[in-house]
Formats: C-alpha cells, sequence, structure tokens
C-alpha cells in the first residue's frame, strides 16, 4: 500500500521551479525503518515533517539528501535528478542542518560555515566575509573564532544552521534545527527559513516541536515508518 | 604498554646485571613510560567518564565506584605486568647468549622489584586518573560532548621540568667521570622529550600561522594545516616518537663509537692481520722473523712493555726495517696513522752485536807489565803480586733471552810476546746478543795499586772478532776509584780503552774490574705519544739517550701514552729483554701459510686474528654497555610506537566522523585523502628534521659523559662526535613509522567515511 502525501497544495501563491520528490520509498536496515513513503517537497515552502522518535524522520531526510540508498523507490529532484549519487556524497545543490551538527572541531565557528562555501568554489576571503555575516544574522558573529568545542549545545546548533543556510541551496534538510535553543532563537530560526523558501529553496524541517510545525507551509507526519498525516 | 615497559625493563636490568653494568641503564625507557603511560590513564579515564556518570546515576558511590573503576585497569596492569616479567625473562636469556656468550639468570631481585615498581606507579597514575574523572561534575560525566581539555598546572611543571632537566643532564655530562650518573644516563630521553615537546609547539605555531597561506594552495592544504594545528591525534604522540628517536640515535651513535674505538684500538694493538706471542726475547723474535721471511715482506717482530701501573716507563719496539714493507697502510684512516707512517725514521744504522760460535779466544800481549813481586804474608809465606795476570768476561744475552757470560783468564807476558788462550762458550752456539765485556786482573791475583797496559790483538767467538767493535768504559768504575781512600790522590790512565786498528787496548785499574760497553752511537730515536715523557729504555730496561724525532697523539702499540723506538737499535748493549715485554710476531694479511706455520711451530704458540683480538678488546672493556643502551633504545621504540599506535585507534573514529563531516559540506574524499597527505609529509618532514637535529644535539651534548666502556690506561679516547648516519637511521625509522602509523590514521576510505556515519550516530 503506497502512503503518498502531496504537501503541495495547488493553490500556493508560489511558482515552484523545482520540487524534491521521493516515490515509493522503502528502507531496511535490520528493520525496516520506511514502509513505501511517498511524499513531494516543493520548492519556496517550509515542509515540517514531525512524527515520534524513531519513527523515519531522520532516514527520510538522509535519503531525500542522497545520504542513504534506498532499499527501494526512489528521490529526485526537479526533473528527474537522482539524488543517490553512488557515493553517500550529497549533490551540491542540497545543504543540510544535521541533529548531531556535523561541525568540524579542528575548525573554527567561522571556518565551519565558511568550509560550506570554499566546498563549492567561493573564494576563502569571501567565503569568510559571508561566514561572518551568517554568523551575525544567528547572533553569534562574535563567537566566529571559537573552536566548536568550546561552544554550548545552542550555539553550535546555530552555527550549524548558519553553516546550513548560508550556501543557498536548492534544498535545505534540517533536522531537529532548534532543538536546543531558546524561543527568541527559534524565531530567528524559522524566519531565515522562511527566508530560504522565499528565495525558491525546497526546505524541509524534521521536528518534534509542535510550535516548529506550525510556522511552517506544510506539514508530513510519520509514525513507524509510514506516512501518516 | 606496561607489557612493553617491564619486559624492557627486565631485559635491560638482568643484562646489565649479568654484564655488571649500571642498572640506570634503564633510566630512559622508565622515563619514557612514565610519561606514556599518563596519557593512556586520563584517555582511560575519559573514555571511561560515561560509564562512571551511568554508574552514579545508578546509585554506585565510594569503595563501590573506586572498585568499578579500577578493577579493569588493575586486572590489565597485573596481567601486563606478569606478561611482560615473562617476556623480559626470554628477552634476558637470548640477549645475554647473544653477546655475553652465556644465558643470565632470568629472575633477578632487581627485575622482580622493577616489575612490582612498574606496576605500582601504573596503579597509581590510572587511580590519579580516575579520581580526576570522578570529581567532574554529573552532568559533564553523562554529556556525549567532548569538551577540550586545557593542560593541568602539573603538565606544564612537568614540560618545564623536562627542559630544565635536560640542560642539568648536558651539564653534568661535561663534567662526568665515567661513572654512572642518573641524570645523565637519563638525559637523551630528556633532551628527546623537551625536543618532542618543542617539535609539537613548532607544528602548532607554523600551522596556525601557515594558514593564510594554505587557504590559497587549495582546501586539501588548509585542512591539513588546521588539522596540525588542532588536532591531538598524530600531533601528541611526536613528542613520544622524537624522544624514542633521540635515546635510538644516542645508542646507535654509541654503538658506532664503541665500535669504531675497539677496531681502531684493536689496530693499535696488533699492527697487522694476525699476531702470535713469543717467549724468545726481542731479539729472538727478530731472528725468528729474518729466518722464516728474510725477504722481510710479511712479519714483524714487536714488543710492548704496557707498564699501564707505571705509565712514564711504558713503550714499544718495532722492528722499523721491516715496518713499511709488512705494515704498510695498515693505519690509513686511524688516528696513529701519521706516526706509523713515521716509524721508518727510527730506524738507525746502530746493530745488536750478534755472534755465533762455541768457543771464545784472546790474544793479547803487554804494553806496560809490571814485574811479579813478593811480600811476607801473616805466617811468613811468600805470596807473589803484581806481573801480567788478566782476565776478560764477555756478558751476552742467549737466543732464549736469557744473560750468560764467559771468562778467559790469562797471564800477559812482560817480554812483548803474545798469550792466546780459548775458553768453551755452549750457549752462544745458536746464537747470542753480546753485551759487555769485563776487564779484570786474575781472580787469584792479590790487590795491586798499578797500572798495567795491554793490546788484545783478538777476542773472537765463533768468527767474529769482538775487538774489532768500538768498546768505551763504563766511568762508573773509575768514578769508584777517585772517591776510594785506599787510593788517595789517584789519577787514572789518560786512555784507558784505545780502540786500535791493530786491537783492542786496555788499561787495567787497581783492584776494580773495567766494564767495557759497545758505543751504541748516538740518542736512540724514538716516537712519543702526547702525554709521555720522553726518555727511552733499552730492552734490558735501561736508560739510554733520546731524540725526540715525533709527537703523536696515537701511536702505534701504545696508543696514547707511551714511546716507540727501533726495537734493533733498543737492542745493542742492552740486557735481556725486560720479563714484563710482550714479545710478538706480526704477520700481515696474506703472509703465506708456510710462514705461519713455521712461525707458530717456533713459538709453540698458536696465532691469533685480528678480529678475536678485536672481540676480546669489546668484551675486556665493556663493549657490554653499548650493548645494553641499544636494547633500552629498542624497547623506548616500542614504547613510541605503542602510544602512536594508541593515539591513532583512539581517535580514528573521531577522524572518519571528521571527514563524513567535510564530505556533507560537499568536499569529496578525495580532497580529504590530500589533506591527509599533506599532514603527513609536513609531520613525517618534521620528525626527520627534529630528530637529526635532537640526536646531534644529544650526541654532542651527552655521549661523551655516557660510560660506554671502561677505557684502558692509554687507551685511545673514544671518538663521540656525531657521524650522519646514527643519525639518520632511527630519523628514518621514526619517519617511516610516522607514515605507516600515520598513514592508517589517514586512511579515507569512502566506505568507511560516508555522511550517513553521522546519521548513525543520532543520539550519542
Amino acid at each position: 500500500m503506497s502512503h503518498r502525501a502531496d504537501a503541495s497544495p495547488e493553490t500556493s501563491s508560489q511558482t515552484s521551479t523545482t520540487e524534491l520528490r521521493l516515490d515509493a520509498i522503502t528502507y531496511v536496515a535490520g528493520r525496516t525503518l520506511l514502509d513505501d513513503v511517498s511524499v513531494v517537497f516543493p520548492a519556496g515552502k517550509v515542509t515540517a515533517l514531525s512524527g515520534p522518535s524513531g519513527s523515519g524522520k531522520t532516514t527520510l531526510l538522509s535519503i531525500a539528501g542522497g545520504l542513504l540508498q534506498p532499499t527501494s523507490g526512489t528521490a529526485v529532484l526537479g526533473d528527474g535528478q537522482e539524488m543517490w549519487t553512488g557515493s553517500g556524497d550529497p549533490l551540491p545543490e542540497v545543504a543540510f542542518v544535521l541533529q548531531v551538527y556535523g561541525l568540524v572541531p579542528i575548525l573554527s565557528a567561522r571556518e565551519n560555515v565558511s568550509i560550506a562555501l570554499r566546498a563549492r568554489g567561493v573564494a576563502p576571503a569571501d567565503a569568510d566575509e559571508a561566514a561572518e555575516a551568517a554568523l551575525a544574522r544567528f547572533g553569534i558573529a562574535d563567537l566566529g573564532e571559537r573552536q566548536v568545542e568550546e561552544l554550548s549545545g545552542g550555539q553550535m546548533q546555530r552555527v550549524a544552521c548558519a553553516r546550513g543556510f548560508v550556501v543557498g541551496a536548492d534544498v535545505l534538510l534540517a533536522d531537529e534545527p532548534t532543538s536546543e535553543l531558546d524561543e527568541g532563537n527559534r524565531g530567528v530560526v524559522l524566519q531565515e527559513l522562511r527566508e530560504e523558501a522565499a528565495r525558491g529553496a525546497v526546505v524541509v524541517v524534521a521536528t518534534h516541536d509542535p510550535a516548529v510545525v506550525e510556522a511552517c507551509d506544510l506539514h508530513i507526519a510519520l509514525d513507524e515508518g509510514r506516512v501518516v498525516r | 604498554m606496561t607489557v612493553v615497559v617491564v619486559a624492557g625493563a627486565v631485559t635491560v636490568l638482568q643484562f646489565a646485571r649479568a654484564a655488571d653494568l649500571s642498572p640506570w641503564l634503564t633510566a630512559p625507557l622508565l622515563l619514557l613510560g612514565a610519561v606514556a603511560v599518563p596519557s593512556i590513564g586520563a584517555e582511560l579515564a575519559v573514555a571511561r567518564r560515561e560509564e562512571i556518570g551511568l554508574a552514579r546515576l545508578r546509585g554506585i558511590h565510594g569503595l563501590r565506584l573506586w572498585r568499578f573503576l579500577l578493577l579493569e585497569p588493575l586486572l590489565a596492569i597485573v596481567v601486563g605486568a606478569l606478561v611482560g616479567l615473562a617476556l623480559g625473562a626470554v628477552g634476558t636469556v637470548l640477549a645475554t647468549k647473544t653477546w655475553l656468550d652465556e644465558a643470565a639468570d632470568p629472575w633477578g631481585r632487581p627485575a622482580l622489584l622493577a616489575t612490582a615498581a612498574i606496576a605500582g606507579v601504573g596503579l597509581v597514575i590510572v587511580g590519579v586518573s580516575a579520581a580526576a574523572a570522578l570529581r567532574e561534575p554529573l552532568a559533564v560525566q553523562v554529556s556525549t560532548r567532548r569538551r577540550p581539555r586545557r593542560a593541568t598546572t602539573l603538565a606544564i611543571f612537568l614540560s618545564v621540568l623536562v627542559f630544565v632537566g635536560a640542560g642539568v643532564a648536558s651539564y653534568r655530562s661535561r663534567g662526568a667521570d665515567g661513572e654512572p650518573d642518573l641524570v645523565v644516563l637519563v638525559g637523551p630521553a630528556l633532551v628527546g622529550l623537551a625536543l618532542g615537546q618543542l617539535a609539537i609547539w613548532v607544528i602548532r605555531i607554523a600551522a596556525r600561522g601557515l594558514t593564510p597561506t594554505t587557504e590559497r594552495r587549495g582546501m586539501g592544504a588548509f585542512l591539513a594545516a588546521r588539522r596540525l594545528a588542532r588536532a591531538d591525534d598524530l600531533v601528541t604522540p611526536i613528542r613520544l616518537v622524537v624522544a624514542a628517536a633521540v635515546v635510538g640515535s644516542l645508542a646507535l651513535s654509541g654503538a658506532v663509537s664503541v665500535s669504531g674505538w675497539t677496531d681502531d684500538q684493536s689496530r693499535v694493538e696488533v699492527p697487522g692481520a694476525r699476531v702470535i706471542t713469543a717467549d724468545t726475547g726481542a731479539m729472538g723474535a727478530v731472528e725468528l722473523t729474518e729466518r722464516v721471511d728474510p725477504d722481510a715482506t710479511h712479519l714483524i717482530a714487536t714488543a710492548i712493555v704496557r707498564n699501564e701501573d707505571r705509565l712514564p716507563e711504558r713503550r714499544a719496539y718495532v722492528d722499523a726495517d721491516r715496518w713499511d714493507a709488512v705494515v704498510g697502510g695498515f693505519y690509513d684512516g686511524t688516528p696513529a696513522r701519521a706516526a706509523s707512517d713515521a716509524v721508518d725514521r727510527l730506524s738507525t744504522d746502530a746493530d745488536p752485536f750478534q755472534v755465533k760460535g762455541d768457543r771464545l779466544t784472546v790474544t793479547a800481549s803487554g804494553i806496560d807489565v809490571p814485574k811479579v813481586r813478593f811480600f811476607i804474608g801473616p805466617d811468613g809465606e811468600r805470596v807473589p803480586f803484581g806481573g801480567g795476570n788478566a782476565e776478560l768476561t764477555l756478558h751476552y744475552v742467549t737466543s732464549a733471552n736469557a744473560t750468560g757470560s764467559a771468562a778467559v783468564t790469562f797471564v800477559v807476558p812482560r817480554d812483548g810476546g803474545s798469550v792466546t788462550k780459548s775458553v768453551r762458550v755452549r750457549d752462544c752456539a745458536k746464537g747470542c746478543t753480546i753485551t759487555g765485556i769485563d776487564v779484570a786482573r786474575g781472580a787469584d791475583v792479590v790487590f795491586d795499586n798499578r797500572g798495567m797496559t795491554f793490546l788484545v790483538h783478538s777476542f773472537t767467538l765463533g768468527d767474529t772478532d769482538l775487538s774489532r767493535r768500538t768498546w768505551i768504559p763504563d766511568p762508573g768504575a773509575i768514578e769508584t776509584l777517585l772517591g776510594n781512600n785506599f787510593f788517595p790522590g789517584y789519577e787514572p790512565p789518560r786512555d784507558i780503552v784505545v780502540n786500535r786498528p791493530d786491537g783492542l787496548q786496555v788499561a787495567l785499574l787497581p783492584s776494580v774490574t773495567l766494564e767495557l760497553n759497545l758505543d751504541v752511537g748516538s740518542a736512540v730515536p724514538a716516537l712519543v705519544a702526547d702525554e709521555s715523557k720522553p726518555q727511552a729504555l733499552d730492552l734490558g730496561g735501561d736508560d739510554r739517550a733520546t731524540d725526540v724525532i715525533g709527537v703523536a697523539r696515537t701511536l702505534p702499540l701504545l696508543g696514547s701514552i707511551g714511546l716507540l723506538t727501533d726495537i734493533r737499535t733498543s737492542a745493542v748493549g742492552s740486557g735481556p729483554t725486560v720479563p714484563s715485554a710482550e714479545v710478538q710476531v706480526v704477520a700481515a694479511a696474506g703472509t703465506p701459510q708456510a710462514m705461519l706455520d713455521e712461525v707458530a711451530k717456533a713459538t709453540g704458540s698458536s696465532w691469533r686474528t685480528f678480529d678475536s683480538v678485536r672481540d676480546a678488546l669489546g668484551e675486556q672493556y665493556g663493549g657490554a654497555q653499548s650493548v645494553a643502551y641499544a636494547l633500552t633504545a629498542l624497547a623506548c621504540a616500542l614504547v613510541a610506537l605503542l602510544a602512536l599506535g594508541a593515539g591513532v585507534a583512539r581517535h580514528l573514529r573521531d577522524y572518519r566522523r571528521d571527514v563524513a563531516s567535510l564530505r556533507v559540506l560537499g568536499i569529496s574524499v578525495a580532497t580529504a585523502r590530500r589533506a591527509g597527505r599533506a599532514e603527513l609529509i609536513s609531520l613525517t618532514l618534521l620528525v626527520l628534521g627534529i630528530v637529526v637535529a635532537g640526536g646531534w644535539l644529544a650526541v654532542t651534548l651527552l655521549l661523551g659523559g655516557i660510560p660506554l666502556l671502561s677505557n684502558p690506561a692509554a687507551g685511545m679516547p673514544v671518538d663521540t662526535t656525531p657521524h650522519l648516519w646514527p643519525l639518520a637511521v632511527p630519523a628514518v625509522i621514526a619517519a617511516v613509522a610516522v607514515v605507516l602509523v600515520g598513514g592508517r590514521a589517514r586512511a579515507v576510505r569512502s566506505a568507511t567515511t560516508q555522511p550517513s556515519l553521522l546519521r548513525e550516530e543520532e543520539g550519542r
């Protein structure tokens, strides 16, 4: 049985230039983590992905971002670009905000943000400048030279957000981006997510937080590896 | 780590005990172990932080918590110590059997005590680390996030102490008196640790300073610089790697020094490929070489009077006429070369007076012979005195190096006629060396103070007429008469001895034997070592006038103290070779076997090869010390390798996670590999450079103060200047270790660094 959820309302005021389509995704790793999930994440919208722990949110984001190869089914961007590249590396069009942050401890906060731009060919000086601006947007401009291991959980999460948002990717996949943030910073992150969507990106946020779900344009709920809403 | 430290310490301790060396040769190993174990203990405690936190949450406190914490390391240390003890015993047996020829007791008391001490210290260190981990707040213990650890005051103090210790060791080594000094022995490890710490600082500072440059050279260089500046897995163990390599450099340099010394000292003592002892006396050995090797191309006679307790009389004699042909370039490339090149200048025209014959015959006639007179004795008898009674006594040294004499008594006619008398001399049938002639009135002649002069026309032994040689009177006899109260106002004859073309004219002294010596010519040419008093002695130990023709730092046969003269020149008029002389015949390489056999048969001895002499020297003067130090260096290298490998293994997961994080950002596996290679190359080059520099520094500062061997009196100084290859080999080994272990650490396989790793670590 196919669990399809089309998160793209026909009444959307935005014109989607692209979309991220997951079709009949099943993922088995010892047990079935995702079972025949079909969803479409439209561009220009912030889509919330909710569900209890172990429901498959992170696995679905990983397949959507090309980090995991589904056991069956396809994840396709736009006109047919497969998200799975064969190596487990994401496409350049994809940016992540990982639940575990994925910050590189040998780099400072600024370098962690800047390096995402440098990896996309931006000159180091320009990348550093953009990184500082991104950190400033999340209120941590003064922490740029700090080692990431010296930061608190919330500060690390904001660095991870700055890094995910700064590259201006076509697809932004954020896994629990506000889990360690206070209300004020959560608002900042949500505002940034909105701006990302506003420039036409596919934005997907996996979250437990009802307030975040409430703030998103679209909502998909998972439970035990299936779409329930 | 416990296994390696205990096994190394036990092996070195037992080896040192068997070779009668200082147990403190283990000091560098114990120091490196003491540095390596705390870091492992600290890592262990950090690794168990989460367990501690969970145990506390479950209500485990106090003694139970300590028991929970210490049981596992206690077991590991005890089992490690026992295994190390067993391995050390095996190492002891192997090492002593290999280098001391006899397996030593592997279970000595020092080994057991050292094992207990190492295990005890290890437990204390682990306990202290555990206590530090226990003191952390519960929230930190249960946190999954790693926090950077600041250097403690104790760690900073110990780092400073290492630098101070290295300085003290260098200072003390300059004043070392050859006795083992703990600080000097541990010095190489201290210098190595200090340089290792310096290397880490250099890496960190240089990597930070070069970051802007590396940014322009691409992502790989940038990431490499950042990792060198901040990552611990490869950089921190470099300190131990450098320290162990510096200890290795010193051990290898020491071994090279000892080997070079043994080689040079062997060459000093044996100037040829083979040597054989002859108990014939020096001239007997000369005769033997002349007989067996008449062409003078293979054999040479030498004699050494070592006199290590009376160094001013230390001397050696060589057959200078044969030196160039037989010894030739044997000393090329050694400190004794200059002296060797000058040996042929020791040769003179003086020749020992060797004769052969079994009958001594004298023919003499009077020049001024007193009449026979009489006096009335106490019992009224007529006692004759005066007249032409005379006695010639010939003194010689036999071919068996024994003294002997033969006397001919005769009456010189007053009428100008001649008299001939002869006597049998068995000792000289095979040849002997004439040392002097005594001239006196006949033994049964009563005291007479009137002079008597006669001419010895011939004084023959075999075919040799002794009167044809130049004889000079011993001034001692005349001085005796001048001070004699029985002869007040005595004036000696103007010509006591006249060496005439037709014979030897002799004027007798009243009542005193006149000793005639062979004219030994001018002073004896001699080569003198720096520190020697230039006084030549002949073979019999009597003073001879000396003509120093050269001063050298090192002399063949003698080393740094002594005086070298020609064996023939020194035999002229000399008594028998002194018993303390070691008379030898030396054979050059390529001497025909027949010659060797003939000499062996004549001397009744067997030849010793140069190599056997060399080996014996190494054993005699404690070359085992360099072996013990090499064993210590080997154990240090294992400790360092283990520390490096353990550091890499502990951080491998983190490194893979870092690469996965970079791949999420779009950085390729190839770029990560490039970064790893750049990091490894930088580290390898730095290790190469700092180990060579550190080794050079340690050798220059410390090697002279480490008692590598018990240098004999007048032994050649041990050359402790640094040589390139003993410095380069440990550096290359250290670099290879860094490349191999680091290569494993930086192996970036696509499958093990997939970004999805980060998803799998969710919740950690």
